[in-house]
């Protein structure tokens, strides 16, 4: 009997009895689903890579860093990424700060609010921004109406617009980790902070603020690599001054025909996209220590 | 008295800060529906009048409707085929002990990390060799790759609430493994798959990036319309179908929120 050789928990031991007899029968099931990712997802991706290099030159590569063009571009997608990683940041942290604190009627408030944009396309929000900070939307018309500016000011077509759009978007994978994160803590350990004479600034910023490390860092390395790949919103909100990586590609390919330079830009997006990731999860994994330590 | 008001000011300015972020998430789903029913040509907040003549002219216009029947057809095909590949490989991963699992996990779910447009245009000019860009089919293999993660999540996360103890239940009673899988894990599974599949659904329906490189003049979906539509013009008849899509999404997500409780009064009565 499996159950008295196993040393596995006793919750996993019901599990090992309905096994069937043969260990992997059930990684067959697996097969379907791996073949086909395989065909049309990592081989698509694996095809790209083959196409940014024709005749094994890596001619498409140095046009990418050699061009001012380029290189501004891949500078503005950082920054736009940057300030839509702080600005869902500031945001995040305090709504799923409000969202564990709360019951009832505000907590299911805050969890639709966080939920249902989610869902909805981020073509159909995009939209919605276009109409709403258009010269004639309603944000100039407020502004207009309030006496704080005579003529509709530029709110699209530029990174404003860009930043406004994506931290919209955004905003729930930058809260989700941290609401994680925050259920975990033991709100006695506040108090006992303030017992032992902290003020609520200093043990904020002592005590809650380092245990919500991990949340930080994993709701930012999302939102960074999300964003760095963003191409709808910066296309419809933003203007010729802050173009982003993504559209590059889709220019390259839609109206350039250049399918070779638009594989060499995807390539350069992915690696981009994994040294921020590998960068904050090194982070990630050195704030856990410290965290355990303590 | 001052020492009261200091206290409860950060409080009330920390409402006031949340009320704020909840307007600026809601604002944008909202407003669309509102200018919807303008009884102008023009995108306007608040509408002026109220009118369904952008209904109207969405229902009459055979683009839209095309459109329309395009992206159902393709959301519908996408759920099943993700829905089988998905439920069948979230199974495997749990039920399996193999060594290599945290790595399969990783790879199976990798699509949801992967930039779209990196893999849009992966997928054009594959399909194109494979003479699938512009098909039914090539949009229903496409938005699959995007969909299946999301079911494995779904499903995954229903198995790890139905308790063990069950299944050791059903084999002390004597029931095989293929008895007790279809008899109590499948049928405890049906919120999870259900789930999975309207978070399918949505993604298909939604689509928009792989949908504009793998679009045809004779297949093109609502989002892909949409997008040539706030490219070229906007017109009210993009709110109007605009209204349609969230409708439609809060349905679906109102469909899993519905089957939740009785998944949990199930288990309480256990």
């Amino acid at each position: 009997m499996t159950v008295f050789v196993s040393n596995t928990p006793l919750r996993d031991a019901g599990i090992n009895r309905l096994r069937p007899r043969t260990p992997d029968g059930w990684f067959l099931l697996l097969l379907p689903t791996l073949a086909f990712l395989f065909l049309v997802f990592l081989y698509p991706l694996l095809y790209i890579v083959g196409r940014s290099f024709p005749d094994y030159s890596l001619a498409n590569y140095e046009r990418i860093f050699a061009t001012t063009l380029y290189a501004r571009v891949i500078v503005s997608t950082f920054k736009t990424a940057l300030i839509v990683t702080a600005a869902c940041l500031l945001m995040g942290y305090a709504y799923a700060y409000a969202l564990v604190r709360s019951r009832g009627v505000a907590l299911a408030i805050l969890s639709i609010s966080l939920l249902l944009p989610f869902w909805v396309s981020v073509l159909l929000r995009t939209f919605a921004w276009l109409v709403l900070l258009q010269d004639t939307g309603l944000v100039n018309q407020m502004l207009i109406g309030l006496g704080l500016t005579d003529a509709p000011i530029s709110l699209i077509r530029n990174q404003f617009g860009v930043v406004v759009g994506m931290s919209n978007i955004l905003l729930p994978y930058m809260v989700l980790p941290l609401v994680a994160v925050m259920r975990g803590i033991d709100p006695n350990l506040m108090r006992a902070a303030t017992i032992s004479g902290a003020s609520p600034l200093r043990s904020f910023f002592r005590v809650y603020l380092p245990l919500t490390l991990p949340g930080i860092l994993s709701g930012t390395v999302l939102t960074m690599t999300l964003s760095l790949g963003f191409y709808i919103t910066p296309a419809v909100l933003g203007g010729s001054g802050n173009v982003m990586i993504a559209q590059l590609i889709a220019d390259q390919i839609n109206q350039q025909v250049n399918f070779a330079f638009s594989s060499a830009l995807a390539v350069a997006l992915i690696i981009f996209s994994s040294v921020a990731f590998g960068a904050f999860a090194l982070l990630l994994s050195v704030s856990k220590k410290k965290v355990a330590g303590a | 008295m001052v020492a009261r008001i200091s206290a409860k000011l950060p409080k009330a300015l920390f409402v006031l800060l949340i009320a704020a972020i909840v307007a600026f998430l809601l604002f944008p789903v909202f407003v669309v529906i509102p200018i919807s029913f303008n009884d102008i040509n023009d995108l306007r907040f608040p509408p002026v009048g109220f009118s369904l003549r952008w209904y109207e002219a969405f229902m009459a216009d055979p683009f839209w409707k095309a459109a329309f029947l395009t992206s159902l057809q393709v959301a519908l095909m996408t759920v099943v085929a993700s829905v089988s590949l998905g439920t069948a490989a979230a199974l495997a991963l749990f039920m399996s002990d193999l060594r290599l699992k945290p790595a399969l996990r990783l790879f199976l779910l990798s699509p949801l990390v992967t930039p779209v447009i990196v893999l849009a245009i992966g997928i054009f000019m594959v399909f194109s060799r494979w003479k699938l860009a512009g098909t039914i089919t090539g949009l229903v293999v496409a938005h699959s790759v995007l969909a299946i993660p999301l079911v494995i999540v779904a499903v995954t996360a229903a198995l790890h609430t139905i308790p063990p103890n069950l299944a050791m239940a059903s084999a002390g009673l004597g029931a095989g493994p293929v008895r007790t899988f279809f008899r109590i894990r499948l049928p405890l599974l049906k919120p999870g798959v259900v789930a999975g599949a309207v978070f399918a659904f949505i993604t298909s329906w939604d689509e928009a990036v792989i949908s504009i490189f793998l679009s045809s003049p004779s297949h093109r979906t609502l989002p892909v319309l949409i997008w040539s539509g706030v490219r070229t013009g906007l017109s009210p008849v993009i709110a109007a179908v605009g209204s349609i899509l969230i409708i439609i999404t809060a349905v679906g997500l109102a469909l899993v929120y519905a089957l939740r409780p009785a998944d949990a009064d199930n288990r309480q009565s256990l």
